[in-house]
């Protein structure tokens, strides 16, 4: 799983780290390239898929690294997006105040939920975070004149930056989401390849082992919850930007059964799995939803076929193929 | 006093709706330890099958048939071809039924379009009665009935029937079960079957009243789910409690704070698994 | 010096006296194998000691320090180390990443997120040096799940010494081995510095003789015998109570 958290090991996985490496610039340089060729459309549908594996990694840290499984992750995505679309609307406009006050609102939230999050764990773990993130809902549904209910809060404006190109524009805008995506993921890196990170990974392998080693277990799954709610947040402030809107769907069980399958379908606990995941369903959304009206038939069989085949995940079908070669 | 009767009455025919619609998944969770997302697409199935039959045949009893029929055929497939084969553990379990909520529900639409619909009342109880000095749909008693009726039947199963006693052991501890020369896939198969019938069942019942639409699926799942939870996952009496607690505080919160009805809906749920995880009449772990 | 002391405890469930009573110490350095017939409180008793349970009544002092209401952690921290009956490891984790993971649980980085594991070099050469100890270096680069279970028990041993314990609590070390397996246990047991005070819950009756220095013996929650290897092994009433059945 973690098989290259220290160094040492043979050729072969020298091979196979440098294979990935290459990978990863590639996708990369791809992504840089797409305003040359692409139209708005196709940079938004970019934009998207970049927003949505932020999302997805951030859930992939508490379900694949720390091992808490989660039906309402979306509350804190949510949470962020609206957090950005009322500052926006408020005229506030600096990209990192909304950026910063979307991730602290999550995070905030996410504190508070964590005590009652921790306790659980199996079936009442997923409830009682469909539960609190239900309860949320119900607030945005309900409270038309703070979150606009059902109609949501419209007009969302793309932030001002103080990065030296301009973000008004869809090439510039698409830019800024790339940095900011690029900068989470190799966030994502340093953290699951760090001594918390190793721990986090502990705990989801055997908890009980954990605690009498002496590691304060409550306190690495509380602070997971509190990272992984403020980078959902983040990503919920990139959406509310994308979208120029903000509705109660983005925090509904639907949107956390989404991450929920990206992280699943690409593979939990690696930190390019649901990267994969999100571009994977983003994409193909985008694609069926060209040819045919029954994309959620076509998203609901993917959760059939990746639970059925890949219950590790692509990742994890592309490592059993590498191991059996070998 | 007249509004409070009446929005009691209300509040009951309402949970015992929710009764029948969620006792299915409380009995999947009491006997399988499955956490059945797909439990509101069978409510879904059960009504539009049922609409869709009463217009071709014109007889209620037989479209009320049908609809079960045809969602116990699907939740049988279901359980033996693919639920049979997935790893058990709770987020396989929930991912796998949820992506068969979604296909469901995109069938429905195919076949069935977006058009909310509803299913048409029996002759005999389309009028209004009265009761206590105020005027009630007859419908609404006959709901509350019926869901007496079945919370007893299920009662009666569980308590003084051999597959009850197979149900009940199966619940407590699977494995011993086995050892007792239970046949758990099998009494399983038909838990699930039964599940997915009684949610139809409610989908029929409820479809006079609030009927059937895109996403109903997701909304029965919900509220089931509050139900379930608050008188404790897996308790057939639990969630005869937890229907009843949901049907009075939803119908108040509808008619004092109607902005909120949602947020007084799963307020409650999250209070509860807060204060005590394991809901009102659940076993603690 | 005294390592532990146990000091009338009692533990309740429902209405049983798991622990009734119960009063002992340990000297450091001891080599104490706790013998009992199941139900009789010592898989109880160390959960105590370790704070996974809390008791009823009663005290329990480890090296002089009252530590009956003290975390986990901070038993831990006090020198306390444990291995459970069943052996519990990291399986997805390679065996040098679980050791890392237990000699990193007591450093002061365990909580930095944005420096590499493999970057604190003294832990991972202490980790090294363990396994090289331990005659499990190569094995460092393989996931533990693919090891045989006398190797994971192994493993689970040289992950409780890892924080350098002072007490360490073995629960049935040598549960589910074959007879080579548990004599690599033994042998391994036997090699742990002295300055190392060991408990020991132990079925098999020769194994534990090898090891022990003294023998408690639990019967309901209560002490039954204390005594030296061959003292315990001709008490009528122990023999009664304990090897009766299995040894007759």
């Amino acid at each position: 799983m973690m098989a290259d958290v220290h160094a040492g090991g043979g050729f072969r996985r020298q091979a196979v780290v440098s294979a990935v490496v290459l990978v990863v610039l590639a996708v990369l340089a791809v992504l840089a390239a797409l305003p040359i060729a692409g139209d708005a459309y196709v940079l938004g549908v970019a934009a998207r898929m970049m927003v949505f594996a932020l999302f997805a990694s951030s859930l992939n840290l508490v379900l694949g690294f720390a091992g808490m499984a989660s039906l309402g992750h979306a509350v804190y995505f949510g949470v962020g997006a609206y957090t950005a679309a009322k500052l926006s609307l408020a005229g506030v406009s600096g990209f990192g105040l909304q950026l910063g006050m979307a991730g602290l609102a999550a995070a905030a939230l996410a504190a508070l939920f964590a005590p009652l999050i921790l306790r659980a764990s199996g079936a009442y773990l997923l409830m009682i975070t469909l539960a609190l993130a239900q309860v949320v809902w119900g607030i945005a549904y309900g409270w038309r004149e703070f979150t606009g209910a059902d109609d949501g809060l419209p007009g969302v404006r793309r932030p001002d930056s103080m990065l030296p190109w301009d973000i008004s524009g869809d090439a510039g805008f698409y830019y800024l989401i790339l940095l900011l995506f690029a900068l989470l993921v190799a966030a994502m890196l340093v953290l699951t390849r760090s001594p918390f990170g190793l721990a986090l990974v502990g705990i989801r392998e055997n908890e009980r082992r954990m605690a009498a080693l002496g590691y304060p277990v409550g306190r690495y799954k509380y602070i997971a919850c509190v990272l992984a709610g403020g980078m959902a947040g983040v990503a919920g402030a990139m959406l509310a930007w994308q979208n120029g809107f903000v509705g109660p769907s983005c925090l509904s069980v639907a949107y956390s059964a989404t991450a929920l399958i990206m992280v699943i379908l690409g593979g939990a606990g690696t930190v390019f799995g649901p990267v994969i995941g999100a571009f994977l369903i983003v994409a193909l959304e985008n694609v069926i939803s060209g040819l045919t009206e029954r994309w959620m038939f076509v998203l609901g069989a993917t959760y059939v076929l990746a639970t059925l085949f890949a219950p590790e995940g692509l990742v994890g079908l592309w490592r059993r193929w590498a191991e059996h070669r070998s | 006093m007249s509004f409070w009767l009446y929005q009691l009455l209300a509040g009951l025919s309402f949970a015992m709706l929710l009764f029948i619609s969620s006792a299915g998944l409380a009995l999947i969770f009491g006997v399988m330890r499955v956490l059945n997302l797909a439990h509101g697409a069978f409510y879904a199935v059960g009504a539009w099958v049922a609409i869709a039959l009463a217009g071709w045949t014109g007889s209620l009893l037989l479209a009320a048939m049908g609809g079960i029929a045809t969602a116990m055929a699907i939740g049988f497939a279901i359980e033996r071809i693919l639920l049979s084969r997935t790893p058990a553990e709770e987020l396989p379990q929930a991912l796998l039924t949820f992506g068969i909520m979604l296909m469901l529900g995109d069938l429905a639409l195919w076949i069935w379009g977006g058009t909310p619909r509803t299913l048409a009342r029996p002759e005999w109880l389309s009028g209004p009665v009265r009761v206590a000095g105020i005027v009630f749909p007859s419908y609404r008693l006959f709901v509350i009935a019926l869901g007496v009726t079945i919370a007893g039947l299920l009662w009666y199963l569980q308590a003084r029937t051999r597959i009850g006693t197979m149900i009940r052991a199966a619940a407590d501890d699977a494995e011993t079960a086995r050892g007792v020369g239970i046949n758990v896939p099998r009494l399983s198969s038909g838990v699930f079957t039964v599940g997915a019938g009684l949610a139809a069942l409610g989908g029929i019942v409820g479809g006079p009243i609030i009927g059937v639409h895109v996403g109903t699926e997701l909304d029965v799942l919900l509220l089931s789910f509050v139900v379930v939870i608050i008188g404790g996952l897996g308790s057939l009496a639990g969630s005869f409690v937890g229907a009843i607690v949901v049907g009075l505080v939803d119908t108040l919160g509808k008619a004092l704070l109607p902005d909120f009805a949602l947020f007084t809906l799963f307020a409650p749920m999250a209070l509860i698994l807060a204060l005590r995880p394991t809901g009102l009449f659940g076993r603690q772990q | 010096m005294t390592a532990l002391v146990v000091d009338h405890l009692v533990v309740r469930f429902g209405g049983l006296d798991v622990i009734d009573d119960l009063s002992f110490s340990v000297r450091a350095g001891e080599r104490l194998v706790i013998f009992g017939p199941n139900g009789a409180g010592k898989t109880t008793l160390f959960n105590v000691i370790t704070g996974q349970l809390h008791p009823t009544a009663g005290r329990v002092l480890l090296f002089g320090q009252d530590i009956t209401a003290a975390s986990v952690a901070r038993r831990v921290d006090l020198g306390l180390g444990r291995t459970f009956q069943i052996a519990t490891l990291f399986p997805r984790l390679t065996v040098l990443e679980s050791a890392m993971l237990a000699v990193q649980a007591g450093a002061p980085h365990r909580f930095v997120m944005h420096r590499a594991v493999h970057s604190y070099a003294g832990t991972r050469r202490r980790a090294l040096e363990l396994l090289e100890a331990w005659d499990l270096a190569p094995r460092a680069d393989i996931e533990t799940r693919r090891l045989a279970y006398g190797e994971q028990r192994r493993i689970e041993l040289v992950l409780a010494l890892a924080r350098r314990p002072r007490l360490l609590l073995l629960d049935e070390p040598a549960a589910g081995l074959s007879a080579e397996e548990t004599a690599a246990v033994v042998a391994m047991i036997r090699e742990m510095p002295r300055d190392v005070t060991i408990m020991l819950i132990e079925h098999d009756v020769d194994m534990a003789l090898q090891l022990a220095d003294r023998v408690l013996v639990l019967q309901h929650g209560r002490l039954l015998a204390d005594g030296d290897p061959t003292s315990i092994r001709h008490d009528p009433q122990v023999a009664e109570v304990y090897f009766g059945a299995g040894r007759g």
